[in-house]
C-alpha cells in the first residue's frame, strides 16, 4: 500500500525569495517524478516531504501524518540529498551502519541492513574504502544506500541518477522499480526529462516554484488543448489515407514522411479512432501508430512555453 | 487523486525483508552519535599522541605516590590528586579539540546535517550527543588519572583509607562532568559558529588562553578570588580543590559552579540557535 502524499497550499519561502508557491495535490502511486528546471522548488519540496524543512505557510502530510513532527513517521521515511559531500573518512560500510543506527536499528540488524544495502547497490567490493576514494558514481550509489539501508515506507530522492554511467542508471532504475514493486513509495526528482519517462508515467511539474501538473504525461497530454497531437502513422499508401484524414474535421495538419505520414489533430482520441478504423479496413496499408508528443519533453516544453 | 498505474508492478523475492523488528529508544541515538564521534577522533594519529602524551602526568605523580611510602617527605603533602587535576585540565583543552572542532562546523558546512535530520534525531538528541562525546573525553583525561593515582595512594601510602578515595573518585568525576560540559558547550558552540574545524580549533585553544588570562588579570586588580572561576581552568581546578578540601588560592565552590554552569549554558544556547537557524532553512 502506496503512502498518500498529500499537499495543501504549501508554500516556501527563503527571505525573499519564494521557492514553493500555494502548492495543492495528492498523489498515491508507487513512483512519483518531479520534474522541473533548475530553482523549480523540487528540492525545497523534498525537504519539506522529509521534515527537513518547516512549510512557511499551508502543510503537507503523509498518509495524514505531518512529517516534520512525528518521528515515528520520520522512521519510515529515506532520504538521499542532491549534495555527495559525505564524511570522507569513513568507509562505506561503517558510514552506512551509522546512519542505519539513527534510525533506531539495534548493532546486529544495523550490520546486517548494511551488508545487503552495500550488496544491493554494488559497493560490497569498495566497502572498507575510505569514501573520498570513490568515484562519484560509488558516491551517487551510497548516497542511495544510506537512504535505503533501513528499509523506508517513503524513499525521496533527489536527482539520484545525476553523473551516473549508462550501466549505473540501469542498475539504480531496476533498483527503484524493485522496491516500488515491493511496496516503497518512491519520489525522484530530476530535470532529466528520459530519465523519469523510463522510471515512472506519474509526475508532479513543477516550474518557478508552482505546480504546472499532476498526473499521469498521458492524461496531462490529453489536456493540453493549445497544442495538437501528433501521430506518425506508417502505412504503405500514405496519399490515400492522407486524403481520407483531410476529411476529419479535427486534422489540422498532414505531413507525409519515407514511412508514411505525420498527421496534426486536435482531438486525439477520434484521430485514433479513425485510424482504427481504416487500419481494419485494411485497404490502405497501416502498420504502425506512434503518438509523436506524448512524452514528458513535450508535455514539459508546451507547459513551459 | 492519482492512483498506481496500470498494475504493471511485480514482487520479486531478493532475499530482502523489511526490518519489523524492536527499534532502540530514541535516547540511545545520543549515545551512537558520541561513541561515533570519539571513534572519529581516535582514527586521527595526533589524538591518539595527545591521549598517550595526557597519560605521562600519572606516570610522574604515581611514582612519587609510590616514592611517599619510603620518603614521607616527597610530593605536594597530600595534594597530588588536586595538582593532577590541574595538570590532566591543560590537556584536556587538546582532547576537546580534536573531539570537537569538527563536531557540527563540518557538517553544516558539507551539508551532511541534512542526511542526519532526515532521520528520527531531534535536535536536542544530536547536540547531546556530540556533547557526550566530548564530556566523555575529559571525563576519560581529567577523571581516570585522578581516580587511579587515588588507587595507586590507596594501596602503597600507609595510613590512606578507602573514605578518602571515595570521596576523591566522587569528586573528580562530579568536577571532571563540569568541566566536560562547560567545554564541550563552548566548543560546540566555536565549531557551529566557525563553520570549519581548524578555524574553529584555534579560536578554541584562543579562547581558552584569554579567560585563564583574563581571571587572573581581574583577580590580580580587584583581589578577589571569585575572579578566578572566570576561567575554564581556575572553575574546574578550584571546584575539585574545594570538594577536596584543598588549601590553594581558589574561588569558592559557588563561584566555581557558577562560572561552569554559565560557559556551559553560553555554550549549549549558541549552538542550539545556529541549529534553529540551520533548521529554518537559512544555513
Amino acid at each position: 500500500m502506496n503512502l498518500t502524499i498529500r499537499a495543501r497550499n504549501l508554500s516556501k519561502w527563503f527571505g525573499q525569495v519564494v521557492a514553493l508557491n500555494d502548492l495543492t495535490f495528492e498523489l498515491a502511486a508507487p513512483l512519483i517524478g518531479l520534474l522541473g528546471q533548475n530553482g523549480a522548488g523540487k528540492s525545497t519540496l523534498l525537504k519539506l516531504l522529509v521534515g527537513l524543512l518547516a512549510p512557511s505557510r499551508g502543510e503537507v502530510s503523509l498518509d495524514g501524518r505531518h512529517p516534520r513532527h512525528d518521528r515515528r513517521l520520520r522512521r519510515q521515511l529515506g532520504y538521499s540529498p542532491e549534495l555527495d559531500r559525505f564524511y570522507e573518512d569513513l568507509s562505506p560500510a561503517e558510514f552506512l551502519l551509522v546512519m542505519t543506527r539513527l534510525h533506531g536499528l539495534p548493532a546486529e540488524a544495523a550490520r546486517t541492513a548494511t551488508q545487503e544495502t552495500l550488496e544491493r547497490v554494488g559497493l560490497s567490493a569498495h566497502a572498507q574504502r575510505p569514501i573520498r576514494t570513490l568515484s562519484h558514481g560509488m558516491r551517487q550509489r551510497l548516497k542511495v544506500a544510506q537512504a535505503l539501508a533501513h528499509r523506508p515506507r517513503l524513499l525521496v530522492l533527489d536527482e539520484p541518477l545525476a553523473g551516473l554511467d549508462p550501466l549505473g542508471r540501469i542498475e539504480l532504475n531496476r533498483l527503484f522499480r524493485e522496491e516500488a514493486a515491493a511496496g516503497c513509495t518512491i519520489w525522484i526528482s530530476s530535470h532529466v526529462l528520459h530519465e523519469l519517462q523510463a522510471l515512472t508515467d506519474t509526475v508532479l511539474l513543477l516550474h518557478r516554484g508552482r505546480l504546472l501538473a499532476e498526473g499521469s504525461v498521458r492524461r496531462i497530454r490529453d489536456l493540453i488543448d493549445a497544442h495538437p497531437h501528433r501521430v506518425a502513422v506508417g502505412c504503405a499508401r500514405p496519399r490515400e489515407l492522407g486524403a481520407e484524414l483531410a476529411r476529419l474535421d479535427h486534422v489540422r495538419r498532414i505531413e507525409f514522411t519515407a514511412k508514411g505520414l505525420v498527421v496534426e489533430t486536435e482531438r486525439a482520441d477520434e484521430c485514433y479512432d479513425a485510424l482504427g478504423r481504416l487500419g481494419a479496413e485494411g485497404t490502405l496499408g497501416i502498420h504502425s501508430l506512434d503518438a509523436l508528443d506524448d512524452n514528458l519533453e513535450a508535455v514539459f516544453r508546451y507547459l513551459t512555453q | 487523486m492519482v492512483e498506481a498505474g496500470a498494475d504493471t508492478g511485480r514482487i520479486l523475492d531478493q532475499g530482502y525483508r523489511r526490518f519489523t523488528g524492536a527499534r532502540r529508544p530514541p535516547a540511545r541515538v545520543s549515545w551512537v552519535i558520541a561513541l561515533e564521534e570519539l571513534r572519529q577522533a581516535w582514527k586521527e594519529k595526533h589524538f591518539r599522541r595527545v591521549v598517550w602524551a595526557a597519560l605521562l602526568p600519572l606516570l610522574f605523580f604515581g611514582v612519587l605516590v609510590f616514592l611517599k611510602r619510603f620518603m614521607p617527605m616527597v610530593g605536594f603533602g597530600g595534594d597530588e590528586g588536586v595538582r593532577l587535576f590541574r595538570v590532566q585540565q591543560f590537556w584536556s583543552v587538546f582532547v576537546v579539540f580534536y573531539v570537537g572542532r569538527n563536531a557540527i562546523g563540518e557538517e553544516l558546512r558539507t551539508g551532511a546535517l541534512e542526511l542526519i535530520f532526515s532521520r528520527p534525531v531531534s535536535f536536542p538528541r544530536y547536540l547531546a550527543g556530540k556533547w557526550l562525546a566530548l564530556v566523555l573525553a575529559v571525563v576519560g583525561i581529567i577523571a581516570v588519572p585522578v581516580c587511579l593515582l587515588g588507587l595507586f595512594e590507596l594501596l602503597w601510602t600507609p595510613g590512606s583509607d578507602l573514605a578518602h578515595f571515595a570521596r576523591l573518585v566522587t569528586s573528580a568525576v562530579f568536577a571532571s562532568v563540569l568541566v566536560g560540559l562547560a567545554q564541550g558547550a563552548l566548543m560546540l558552540a566555536i565549531s557551529a559558529l566557525a563553520g570549519r574545524g581548524t578555524a574553529a580549533g584555534v579560536v578554541w585553544v584562543l579562547l581558552y588562553l584569554v579567560l585563564g588570562g583574563a581571571a587572573e588579570g581581574v583577580s590580580h586588580a580587584t583581589g578577589s578570588m571569585e575572579a578566578l572561576a572566570l576561567s575554564l581552568n581556575g572553575a574546574g581546578g578550584g571546584l575539585f580543590s574545594n570538594l577536596m578540601g584543598s588549601s590553594t588560592f581558589q574561588a569558592t565552590v559557588p563561584a566555581c559552579l557558577a562560572g561552569l554552569v554559565g560557559y556551559a549554558a553560553l555554550g549549549a544556547g549558541l549552538t542550539l540557535l545556529r541549529l534553529r537557524r540551520y533548521r529554518k532553512g537559512a544555513s
